[in-house]
């Protein structure tokens, strides 16, 4: 195999490096950044515990090529912290107690801001369709729904 | 000397009952909550299992040499290399090799690993190795394993594991490993002068767990010792069927349990730990471990199981009697079979007021993957059939399904079953108010049903656990107590619990992860046992440290007064002495910490938790479903369930577990299933075909009903939740199923199922319009 | 799971892109959103040496309105169909059903391009765009080709496609004037279990055309045109009609084997969601 260059940015950090073109980008940023807040689960991009932002958009990062992210941005849950989004996801997460064992969080939070950047004020049935991709098998998806709703500035489940 | 009254005394609000904020939250959502998966240890090296293709068969040959000339690689496990020990476990039946010994009993079935320097080559070479099977006709179903002529899955009987918990283990006979069964009353004769008796065949689905975290392990075996970071819910029961397999000293063998992603029963007792070990051990490096999830699928699963129930009544609406076979499918290897079998039949009857009962349940090995623990194990298998019944009788008799059960339940002690636990819960009180949740009477249009449930689950499993608190200088307090923070939220109880006892701020209790080196022994962390159980051994360490705080503060006021705790302080009502004066009064100097114990244990009997329960968990819900009669989609439109918790600790959580166990419940009652070929052969082996609910699965409206009653064994009056709703949503929607026209005898109701079931009826027309 | 070793080609061009192609015949894939392509490889059921990456190809992109249709290029992503406002205004049902595809994560990278050309039976989007009488361009032994999607894919991930052949884009016709389509599909498990979408036309409330596809249960999408038989009719008539055609339709249509449902209650859907759509077509139509 012919390693390829990639050159990114991962979360706001210049990263260059040379990778075998099969390095899945979960194994990349888990194995080679040390960013281990990005979790594996169904690894066939329905389950969503591995989800982070390229370019902004929410992907599967185990079924995406590490190659791929050269020249874009990549952001996963420990680019969000600090951020005024991730504030508010705390503070309404932590107010309807909305994590628990914490696998699906990370993931959920990264397609919550993906969808913070591109639609104001989601419906109810928006806000559980763009949702119903990544699985809770704790919480019921309830206090979710209510702490996204809050920080999305929409109307939640009664 | 005069009492020292700092002016800084704080306030603090009591700590149980609060919905005080999650200990572990934060760290979850910076993601920086650490899982057995993101340990990396120096030197660490990658193992990958090859699992058996068939589901029954001789292992002729192995050959590992390719894999072996893999650059990268460092050692293959086979079952050749357990010949210098007793590699079989189980902690109720020690059936189960490490790896496959000579033969295969399931499809997935561990047959050889591979520790290697990466992932990758790992798993490169666990493809090179040749493994030469000589076929056997598989027992591929409960059907094929009880017939008379079935071969065996098990040859040789094995000997009992050492915490099963079930007192004598009777013979096994044929394929059944465990039988479970009793009799009271006089059942043929209740049966005969009955006016009603319903009757019918059930099955219930294999299904999978599913926490998103798959079992996960990292061993580390150095000299006679070894550490394991384990995705566990029970490290010291691990901790325990290491040491007997590797023949080790329990304080050789050290389980740290790092934050769990979830576990709902499928990481209890030994999964893949002992396969680590051993890979750990013959490559003398340490070698992480981590299911992919269609191997965790076959690392355990619910117990499929078939039932035959039959229920008798008298016709002025007194239940009478009520009769229940079941055969449980363990797979290949017992696991918790032998409990979720006890379990099963101790929930059999539900609670109601029977002139007689007999059940008798049978635990099953077939070629498939084993069977374990899944939250609500056993009430979830046989509730929703007896309370189906219970509704068919009250149709019959046209008698109100809600005043027809409260007239026929269990009072308040009521014997549940003979040498067991009085009933320790008011099960009308609660299904009232679920049914008021629900607005039961309300009419409803065709198409829609409304359905109750009630039931028991024998809670608490073998109560022991210890813990320790230690409080400091500064006035913070430590918990170590061996429960495993799953996501119920356990280490936030637990320092709740402690911080109400020490009258401290919640946040300034810290409850750490398990270290089997220092914490304490703690049973298990399942049964909905955490609060109830270690929580009270939490609260005794913390009487414990609250007695020595009495002890100085007595001194140093030189009061008879009664001294309590209270903002962080001892006060006899009047005067206050804040935690850190009293500790630096008792050692002299800004120093020191007071080390409190706690220990609860079984209070009578031989201590085998066949005779308990440490109480009994109510599995009581309602729910309003809608059926689309041309699909046979299910709708679930709202629920109730009641968490009868004694006292709440903390309610928020509480609403968590239940509205977490309901959407469980709609995956198990509706779809979810684990579909096997005649061969033995999972089909449905990731979650493209094996779907768990979603967002969109969310009923319009869940309400948890909290009742407090203080009546619970827990601290201050507390007992467990969690599992209940679980099997009682599941069988209120198969009710409300009923109740919407499409009675149901087969789990899950698919949409193809509830469609047949119209169809048969011959309600629907050819337009599928409801008529 | 790791994905088996293999070299990443990235071509500046479509002519590049097909030579490469051309060359490495069966050792090679061609590589878009990979959605499809890079689960297939990691579970083991495609073990291609050569990915061609045609993801940074400017002449596969863009969604272009054009008189009497939309064109969308073969690396347009199904988010891009869901949230473009020419989609929107002139196909909603495209957009639509774009927007139900798999998941957010699946929509952003999977393009409809690599979704037609990987064939996965049990999907909607060349079930709707065969209703509504889209046109495949592909690039077929260096020649600009068009098919329509029933032709266009063969059988089970399976299309006319050859080493070397490209799919460029699709062109969709704008709905005509009085007429509305309707996509409809039932899903049991991750996938789809059913697709059907119809295509209905209408004149002074009579329907003078009438176009069905079936899909996500037979190996290929099945295209049934139904104009001559429901012509002229509206109201009570016209359901009879449906209900009766939709019964020889579901009775006969092929189904694949080895399904988790049954062949009868998959028939049962298939008559049951057809004349749901052509239902709703035609009460489209009509506003």
């Amino acid at each position: 195999m012919s390693p390829v260059t990639v050159q990114a940015v991962v979360n706001g950090d210049q990263v260059k490096r040379s990778i075998p073109p099969n390095l899945l980008l979960i194994d990349f940023l888990r194995d080679e950044m040390g960013l281990t807040g990005t979790k594996q689960s169904c690894e066939v991009e329905v389950c969503g515990a591995c989800t982070v932002l390229v370019d902004d958009e929410p992907v599967s990062s185990c079924c995406y090529l590490a190659a791929d992210i050269d020249q874009r941005r990549v952001e996963t849950v420990e680019g969000l912290v600090g951020t005024p989004f991730h504030n508010r996801v705390v503070e309404a997460f932590l107010r309807h107690a909305a994590v628990q064992c914490g696998f699906c969080t990370p993931g959920l939070l990264l397609t919550a801001k993906a969808m913070a950047r591109r639609e104001a004020a989601p419906t109810e049935l928006e806000l559980r369709e763009a949702l119903a991709g990544n699985l809770c098998r704790c919480t019921g998806y309830h206090s979710v729904l209510q702490a996204l709703a809050e920080v999305l500035g929409s109307e939640g489940p009664a | 000397m005069a009492a020292v009254t700092t002016p800084e005394r704080p306030v603090v609000a009591t700590a149980v009952g609060r919905e005080v904020e999650r200990a572990d939250a934060r760290v979850k959502l910076n993601g920086q909550a650490e899982f057995t998966g993101d340990i990396r240890v120096p030197g660490m090296l990658y193992g990958a299992v090859l699992r058996s293709p068939v589901a029954r068969a001789r292992i002729t040959r192995v050959d590992v040499e390719a894999a072996l000339a893999l650059d990268g690689v460092v050692a293959v496990l086979t079952g050749q290399d357990l010949l210098d020990m007793d590699p079989y476990y189980g902690h109720a039946l020690r059936d189960r090799p490490i790896v496959a010994i000579d033969e295969v009993r399931f499809v997935g079935e561990p047959v050889a690993v591979v520790a290697a320097r990466t992932l990758a080559v790992a798993e490169e070479a666990r493809n090179l190795i040749e493994v030469a099977y000589d076929l056997q006709a598989p027992v591929a179903s409960l059907e094929a394993a009880v017939r008379s002529d079935a071969p065996q899955v098990h040859t040789t009987r094995a000997r009992p594991g050492f915490a099963h918990g079930l007192g004598q283990l009777p013979d096994p006979e044929g394929n059944v490993c465990y039988r479970y069964g009793f009799t009271t009353g006089d059942v043929s004769a209740d049966f005969a002068g009955a006016d009603v008796v319903v009757e019918g065949e059930y099955r219930f689905p294999a299904v999978y767990q599913y926490s998103l975290e798959t079992h996960s392990v990292v061993a580390d075996y150095r000299g006679d010792e070894v550490t394991i970071w384990a995705s566990c819910q029970h490290p010291f029961l691990v901790r325990q069927e290491i040491a007997d397999l590797f023949d080790l000293n329990l304080d050789r063998v050290r389980v740290v349990v790092p934050y769990l992603g979830g576990g709902f029963g499928s990481k209890s007792y030994t999964k893949m730990e002992p396969i680590a070990v051993a890979i750990s051990r013959k490559a003398r490096r340490p070698v992480r471990v981590v299911n992919r999830v269609d191997e965790s699928m076959v690392t355990t699963r619910r117990h499929n199981m078939v039932c035959r129930m039959r229920t008798a009544a008298a016709a002025d609406g007194t239940l009478l009697a009520r009769e229940a076979d079941f055969w449980l499918d363990t797979g290949a290897y017992a696991d918790n079979g032998p409990r979720v079998t006890a379990t099963a039949g101790d929930a059999a009857p539900g609670p109601y007021r029977w002139r007689s009962v007999r059940v008798d349940g049978r635990c099953v090995y077939t070629n498939t993957a084993p069977a374990g623990s899944y939250r609500a194990f056993g009430a979830i298998h046989l509730q929703w059939i007896g309370e189906l019944q219970v509704d068919e009788i009250a149709h019959k008799l046209g008698l109100d399904p809600l005043e027809f059960r409260c007239r026929n339940l269990l009072p308040v002690g009521g014997e549940v079953r003979a040498g067991a636990k009085p009933l320790d819960a008011d099960l009308v009180g609660d299904l009232r108010k679920v049914a008021e949740a629900i607005d039961w009477g309300a009419p409803r249009p065709p198409g829609r049903g409304v359905g109750l449930s009630v039931g028991l689950l024998a809670a608490g499993a073998h109560p022991v656990s210890m813990a320790t608190v230690r409080l400091g200088a500064d006035g913070g307090a430590t918990v170590l107590v061996g429960t495993t923070e799953l996501g119920q939220g356990a280490r936030t109880a637990m320092a709740q619990i402690a911080a109400e006892v020490l009258a401290l701020p919640p946040h300034q209790v810290v409850v750490r992860g398990t270290d089997t080196q220092y914490t304490p022994y703690d049973r298990s962390t399942g049964a909905s046992r955490s609060t109830t159980v270690a929580g009270k051994a939490v609260e005794l360490a913390a009487r414990d440290v609250l007695a020595s705080l009495v002890e100085t503060a007595a001194t140093k006021l030189d009061s008879d007064a009664p001294l309590s705790a209270r903002d962080g302080g001892i006060t006899d009502g009047e005067r206050w002495i804040s935690h850190q004066e009293l500790i630096r009064a008792r050692f002299g100097f800004a120093g020191g910490e007071l080390v409190g114990q706690g220990r609860v244990q079984p209070s009578r009997g031989s201590g085998s938790y066949a005779e308990g329960p440490v109480f009994w968990e109510v599995c009581l819900a309602a729910a309003e479903v809608e059926v689309d009669p041309a699909t046979g989609v299910v709708h679930v439109m709202r629920t109730a369930s009641v968490a009868d918790v004694g006292r709440a600790i903390n309610p928020q959580l509480i609403r968590r577990q239940d509205e977490g166990a309901t959407l469980q419940a709609i995956g198990n009652a509706l779809f979810e299933e684990m579909h096997y070929d005649p061969e033995g052969l999972l089909l449905n082996d990731t979650l493209l075909d094996y779907r768990i609910p979603s967002t969109l699965d969310v009923p319009e409206q869940m309400t948890c009903v909290i009742v407090e009653n203080e009546d619970g064994p827990g601290p201050f009056g507390a007992k467990g939740c969690g599992e209940g709703a679980f099997a009682g949503v599941t069988a209120a929607i198969a009710t409300a199923v009923a109740a919407a026209g499409v009675p149901m005898r087969e789990l899950p109701m698919t949409p193809e199922r509830v469609w047949r079931r119209l169809q048969e009826r011959g309600t629907v027309e050819q337009t599928g319009e409801l008529r | 799971m790791k994905l088996p070793q293999f070299e990443l080609h990235r071509p500046n061009s479509v002519d590049g892109a097909s030579q490469l192609l051309t060359e490495l015949g069966d050792d090679a894939s061609a590589y878009s959103g990979g959605t499809e392509l890079l689960l297939a490889m990691k579970l083991g059921l495609i073990k291609s040496r050569h990915l061609v990456d045609l993801k940074p190809l400017a002449e596969l992109r863009g969604i272009e309105l054009r008189p009497g249709g939309v064109w969308i290029g073969a690396g347009v992503t199904h988010r891009e169909i869901e949230s473009s406002p020419a989609i929107r205004a002139v196909l909603p049902p495209l957009a639509g059903m774009a927007s139900q595809i798999a998941n957010v994560r699946v929509r952003a990278i999977g393009t409809i391009g690599g979704n037609l050309c990987f064939a996965d039976p049990n999907s909607d989007p060349a079930t709707l765009l065969s209703a509504l009488g889209a046109r495949l361009r592909a690039r077929v032994n260096g020649e600009s080709v068009e098919f329509s999607p029933e032709e266009f894919i063969e059988g089970p991930y399976q299309t006319l496609l050859r080493p070397g052949d490209l799919l460029l884009g699709v062109w969709i016709p704008a709905l005509p004037a009085g007429s509305a389509a309707v996509h409809l599909r039932m899903k049991i498990h991750e996938r789809p279990s059913v697709t059907v979408a119809a295509l209905v036309g209408v004149t002074r409330g009579e329907v003078v055309a009438a176009r069905l596809a079936v899909g996500s249960v037979g190996p290929k999408v099945l295209q049934v045109e139904l104009g001559e038989e429901l012509r002229g009719l509206s109201g009570v008539g016209f359901s009879t009609r449906v209900r009766s055609l939709m019964a020889l339709l579901a009775g006969s249509i092929p189904l694949l084997p080895e399904r988790p449902e049954s062949p009868e209650y998959q028939r049962h859907l298939v008559r049951l969601l057809g004349a749901r759509a052509l239902e709703a077509g035609l009460e489209g139509a009509r506003n």
